[in-house]
């Protein structure tokens, strides 16, 4: 390429950094127009509060995820059975009668575990996407097999706080994921680990040479996916009372969907939290639209499918752009 | 061998992408039979005009005539049709095919998948020409050196019987062998009476192989000359504004200090004999030696990317750990690739992030970054390193391949190391960033850092090094000063040291 095509590329790329951005929220606002005009009740406050909701489950899955494809390993593929994992076994503990803190204390161990192992697999050089599928099926298939296939209550009020208390009218999960959302944007941006994240993502090698440890950084990038599904697990089995195997269904493929519709690049070195953030109401409230609209399981799906399909094209097609100029 | 009338002519070509101008009323020829060289700086021009060939870009003005007609390129395919074929740069074969299916590799006169035997009797003749009638017509191509597919894609071209090759810098990624023989082939199709465009930054194909070369310069062109009536430095000026000597620049003055890498017994797989390296800060050491020959292997080894079988490598006194580039860089040691798409920059990170990567502990506190300290980092390391501050925020990959080697040489001297090792400075550089990298780097040195630098150019291990260390098929010749040793005494070192001197 030439320098005189390169300073021209130079001149466009101030532009890029607001694309993305504004096609993501785009997205979310033509899908509120459609709502409204089409479906009355998609736009009452009540309904708002339960996309709200629903938001909150995939946000919190997929804000944590955010990191591993930032990191360039893609995603996990592990993340509902890992909530379920958490939630079961959070309820499990209740129903002993250990006390709400040695619960929590305990779900967060199994799932830094969980975290830790697929990390570990992936710094040795394992294929993220096959490591956290094979781990995933050995979470659910454990699970099974020890609850035998049951779900567990947790026959004690002393947790549905965590799920239910609404304070300043917000609900807990919604707090939990604002906080986590900022506080992964803060990370990402202004801490040393955020740009180690992004960098190793970007490229490997390059990140290898200025004497960062991809190895490490996979490690750590799955224990906090590993911890945000754990989350999304302990606030549903709060506030349903109970931990159930099948509760997250479709909780990965929302959270993927949400990442890409976020626009974070799936070859890593490229994302941001609140784009994921609100890439994950977009998916809440296109499935709470669809149910609101009576479209059965397989349209749901096939909707989401085509978001995840429309983004990925869209994105790709604006990077390459600004790459080739 | 040639005669006066331009086979391809250019008449006053314009080309402009948005406000800026890449050709401005450039004329171009090239007669039959005719090796016609193309130099000039990155930016001059070159790409742009072999894109114009080639069919991907329409000019804004001027007219193309080729024997005589005007004619007009929109697309690859018609470009093809009038007979001018690009050697792609990047190669465009098909690995898992074999060789005779990559050789009529989208000829759309043929089946999709005509009889392999009669493919490959089809494809033999074409072989013959590019000098590869030794290889099974039938074999993989993955199996073949990075030369042998270029010279397969020059079969294809003539397959498709071509007039015109436009051969865009066919030789920066090969070793001096596999140069020979692009260069025997280039030759045998002038024979042939076909006419080459030769693009190259390595200013000794010109003489070697063009009968003319046209100089381009700011998106303009010269007329073009014979090489037979210029000299080397006359080209340099051409391209430059200055000569040779300016290239480089003066050595230092202070006598170098204590020595702050010593190397002994080094062995690594991919050596023959084990490697001993003093280098003392203020110096700079050059590693003189072809691909393969274990000049960069020894920096790679040093700096922790290659395992170390044997060997004692200390920094300043203290050993430096193996085969760990982070614990490499902790003690001190900064290590710039020769690949530096591969893993010297984050094409898709801005320049500020790329400057501070290996720094991140110097522009944080307690993890958190400083968005001022690492400004300011950056902005030193521009103003060292002539980087545009105004591109500080663009994406990497924006930059030009000279700012590029800038960027990922520069980077290190935020870190401050005691020793920075360089593979390849200025590959894929053009003169004028070279200047500048030359002058950088003995500009770091004088500050009391130790450079020690691999490269296959010998030119440059002339022109900047102090110390000149040869190797030879992974192991070292000889280290002498930079007065005992010339141009011819190095490149026997480096080619066949045999029977050299002591």
């Amino acid at each position: 390429m030439s320098e005189r095509e390169a300073s021209l590329r130079g001149a466009e790329a101030p532009a890029r950094s607001v694309i993305v951005p504004l096609a993501v929220v785009g997205a979310l606002l033509v899908l509120g127009v459609v709502g409204w005009l089409t479906t009355p009740e998609f736009v009452t406050y009540r309904n708002f509060q339960s996309i709200v909701r629903a938001a909150a489950l995939i946000g919190i899955v997929a804000v944590a995820m955010t990191l591993i494809t930032i990191a360039g390993s893609f995603f996990s593929l592990s993340v509902s059975q890992t909530a379920a994992m958490s939630a079961i076994s959070f309820a499990a503990f209740l129903s002993w009668g250990f006390p709400v803190w040695v619960a929590l204390l305990a779900v967060i161990l199994l799932a830094s575990a969980v975290g830790f192992v697929q990390g570990g697999a992936v710094a040795l050089g394992g294929n993220p996407i096959v490591v956290t599928l094979a781990v995933g099926a050995v979470i659910f298939g454990m699970v099974a097999w020890l609850t035998d296939n049951k779900t567990v209550r947790t026959g004690t009020d002393a947790a549905e706080w965590i799920g239910t208390s609404r304070p300043l009218e917000i609900p807990t999960q919604t707090w939990a994921f604002i906080v986590i959302t900022v506080a992964t944007g803060i990370v990402l941006t202004r801490t040393k680990f955020g740009r180690e994240v992004t960098l190793v993502g970007a490229n490997r090698s390059a990140a290898t040479t200025a004497g960062l440890r991809p190895g490490r950084i996979a490690v750590y990038v799955f224990l906090v996916s590993s911890l945000g599904a754990a989350l999304a697990g302990i606030f549903t089995a709060a506030q349903f009372s109970q931990g159930r195997l099948d509760h997250f269904d479709g909780v990965d493929i929302d959270a993927i969907a949400a990442i890409l519709v976020g626009g974070a690049a799936i070859q890593g070195g490229e994302g941001s939290a609140i784009r994921t953030a609100i890439g994950a109401v977009f998916i809440a409230a296109l499935q709470n639209l669809m149910v609101l609209r009576g479209f059965s399981f397989g349209v749901r799906v096939f909707f989401v499918g085509l978001a995840i399909l429309v983004s990925v094209s869209a994105f790709t097609l604006i990077r390459n752009r600004r790459r080739l100029a | 061998m040639t005669d006066g009338a331009p086979l391809l002519h250019l008449h006053a070509v314009s080309k402009s992408f948005g406000s800026i101008r890449a050709l401005d009323r450039v004329d171009f020829e090239v007669r039959s039979g005719e090796v016609m060289a193309l130099v000039g700086e990155n930016g001059a021009g070159k790409s742009t005009l072999v894109k114009i060939l080639a069919g991907m870009y329409t000019p804004d003005e001027g007219r193309i005539t080729l024997a005589g007609e005007f004619v007009e390129f929109s697309g690859a395919t018609r470009s093809e049709q009038a007979g001018i074929a690009v050697v792609q740069q990047e190669l465009s074969l098909v690995p898992t095919l074999s060789i005779a299916d990559n050789v009529f590799l989208g000829d759309t006169r043929r089946g999709w998948r005509a009889a392999p035997r009669a493919q490959a009797r089809a494809a033999a003749p074409f072989l013959d020409q590019v000098g590869l009638g030794d290889l099974d017509p039938l074999s993989r191509v993955e199996r073949l050196t990075v030369a042998e597919r270029q010279l397969i894609e020059v079969a294809r071209l003539l397959a498709r019987d071509a007039r015109v090759l436009i051969f865009d810098e066919p030789t920066a990624a090969l070793a001096d062998r596999e140069i020979e023989r692009v260069k025997a082939v280039v030759r045998a199709l002038q024979y042939q009476g076909r006419s080459v465009i030769y693009v190259t930054h390595r200013l000794d194909e010109v003489f070697d192989l063009a009968d003319r070369v046209t100089v381009f310069r700011d998106g303009r062109s010269n007329t073009p000359v014979a090489t037979a009536d210029i000299t080397l430095d006359d080209l340099i000026s051409m391209m430059l504004g200055g000569s040779l000597a300016a290239l480089f620049p003066d050595r230092g003055e202070s006598p170098p200090g204590e020595v702050v890498l010593k190397v002994r017994d080094l062995l690594t797989d991919r050596l023959a004999a084990p490697v001993d390296l003093d280098v003392r800060a203020g110096e700079i050491v050059g590693l003189a030696g072809q691909l393969g020959s274990g000049a960069s292997d020894t920096l790679r080894a040093i700096a922790g990317h290659e395992p170390r079988v044997s060997g004692v490598v200390a920094v300043a006194g203290r050993s430096v750990p193996s085969d760990s580039p982070a614990a490499a860089i902790r003690s001190g040691v900064g290590y710039s690739s020769s690949d530096r798409k591969r893993d010297g920059i984050f094409l898709q990170r801005p320049v500020v992030e790329n400057l501070t990567s290996p720094s991140l502990g110097r522009v944080s506190t307690a993890g958190w970054l400083s968005r001022r300290a690492e400004r300011a980092m950056s902005d030193r390391i521009a103003e060292t390193f002539t980087i545009d501050r105004a591109r500080l925020g663009s994406l990497a990959g924006t930059l030009s391949g000279g700012n590029q080697q800038k960027v990922a040489v520069g980077k290190w001297t935020g870190s401050r190391p005691r020793v920075l090792l360089v593979d390849e400075p200025t590959r894929g550089v053009d003169v004028g960033a070279r200047a500048e990298i030359y002058s950088h780097l003995r500009a770091i040195a004088s500050d009391g850092m130790g450079i020690v630098f691999a490269s296959s150019d010998t030119q440059e291990v002339l022109g900047i090094a102090d110390t000149v260390v040869t190797y030879f098929r992974g192991a070292q010749v000889s280290v002498r000063d930079r007065e005992d040793t010339d141009s011819r005494l190095l490149t026997h070192e480096i080619t066949h040291p045999q029977g050299a001197g002591p």
